[in-house]
C-alpha cells in the first residue's frame, strides 16, 4: 500500500513538473508587443513622417519597399497593402515565404501558393492597412 | 514478449521521445513545417506549440523510463504518434505509424520487472509472489 502511495506521489510530482514547464513555455512564448524607441506602439509620435500617407490609407510601392524586414514587414497583394509582421511567426507554411514577401508586390506569389483559398484570403484581410496609390 | 524485450522496448521508446522532445524545445523552427495547417490560424504562436509538444513528449518519456503508469502512458504516446502520422503522411507518416505500433505493443503488455508499476504489484500481492 505504501509503495502504491509512493507511485501516486511520483506521478503527481511528474505531472506538477510538466504543468510548471508548460507554464514557463507559455510565459516565454507569449506575444510581446515591441515598444518603439520614440514612444508607445501606435503612438503617432513614434511613426516616421514618410510612413503616413498624405491621402489616408494609400501607400506607394516605394513606401511598401521601405518595410522589407521581418521585424517590419509590409507587402502589397492585389492592389492592397498588408502589414505581415505579426503573421510571420503564425504562417502555416513557415516564416520563410512571408519574409520573402516583405517590401514587395507579392500578388503573383500569393496567388500561386493560395489561389482561391478562402481561409488564406480571410487571414490576409485582417492584416490590411491600406491600398496602393 | 519476454521481460528483457519489454525493458529494451520501453527504454528505447523513452530515449526516442526524449530526443525528439529536446529537439522540439531547443530548435522549434525546424519542426514548424510539421504542424498541421489549422494551427496557423490559432492565436497561439506556432513555436510555442512545438515547444509544448516537445515538453509533453519529454515528460511522457520520463513516465515511461521510470515505469510509472507505464501502460496508460504508452497508450497515450501511441495515440499521439498515430495522430502525427495521419497528419504528416508520406515516409515520415509510415515511420511514425511503426513507432506508434511499438508504443501500442508496450501498452498491450504487462510492465517489465524494472518498472515502479511492477514493484507495486509485487508488494501488493505477496502471496502470489511467494
Amino acid at each position: 500500500m505504501r509503495i502504491n502511495m509512493t507511485r501516486n506521489k511520483l506521478a503527481i510530482f511528474l505531472i506538477a513538473v510538466f504543468l510548471i514547464g508548460l507554464a514557463v513555455i507559455i510565459y516565454q512564448g507569449r506575444p510581446v508587443k515591441q515598444m518603439e524607441p520614440g514612444g508607445l506602439e501606435g503612438d503617432i509620435s513614434a511613426v516616421a513622417v514618410d510612413e503616413i500617407s498624405p491621402i489616408g490609407d494609400f501607400y506607394t510601392l516605394n513606401q511598401v519597399a521601405s518595410h522589407d524586414r521581418s521585424e517590419d514587414c509590409w507587402s502589397a497583394v492585389g492592389g492592397a497593402v498588408y502589414d505581415l509582421t505579426t503573421w510571420i511567426a503564425r504562417h502555416p507554411g513557415g516564416a520563410r515565404p512571408i519574409i520573402n514577401m516583405c517590401g514587395k508586390d507579392s500578388t503573383e506569389a500569393f496567388n500561386r501558393q493560395h489561389g482561391g483559398s478562402a481561409i488564406a484570403q480571410s487571414s490576409l484581410i485582417l492584416l490590411k492597412i491600406g491600398e496602393i496609390d | 514478449m519476454s521481460n528483457t524485450s519489454r525493458q529494451i522496448l520501453r527504454y528505447s521508446l523513452a530515449l526516442l521521445f526524449i530526443w525528439f522532445g529536446c529537439q522540439q524545445i531547443f530548435e522549434p523552427a525546424v519542426w514548424l513545417g510539421f504542424l498541421p495547417e489549422w494551427t496557423g490560424y490559432l492565436l497561439v504562436p506556432r513555436e510555442m506549440l512545438v515547444r509544448a509538444n516537445g515538453w509533453f513528449e519529454i515528460m511522457a518519456a520520463i513516465f515511461l523510463a521510470v515505469g510509472v503508469f507505464t501502460r496508460p502512458t504508452a497508450l497515450i504516446l501511441s495515440l499521439h504518434l498515430f495522430s502525427i502520422a495521419a497528419e504528416t503522411g508520406g515516409a515520415i507518416g509510415v515511420r511514425d505509424s511503426v513507432l506508434a505500433m511499438a508504443s501500442l505493443a508496450l501498452a498491450a503488455s504487462e510492465p517489465d520487472s524494472w518498472t515502479v508499476d511492477s514493484r507495486c504489484r509485487r508488494l501488493e500481492r505477496p502471496v502470489d509472489a511467494a
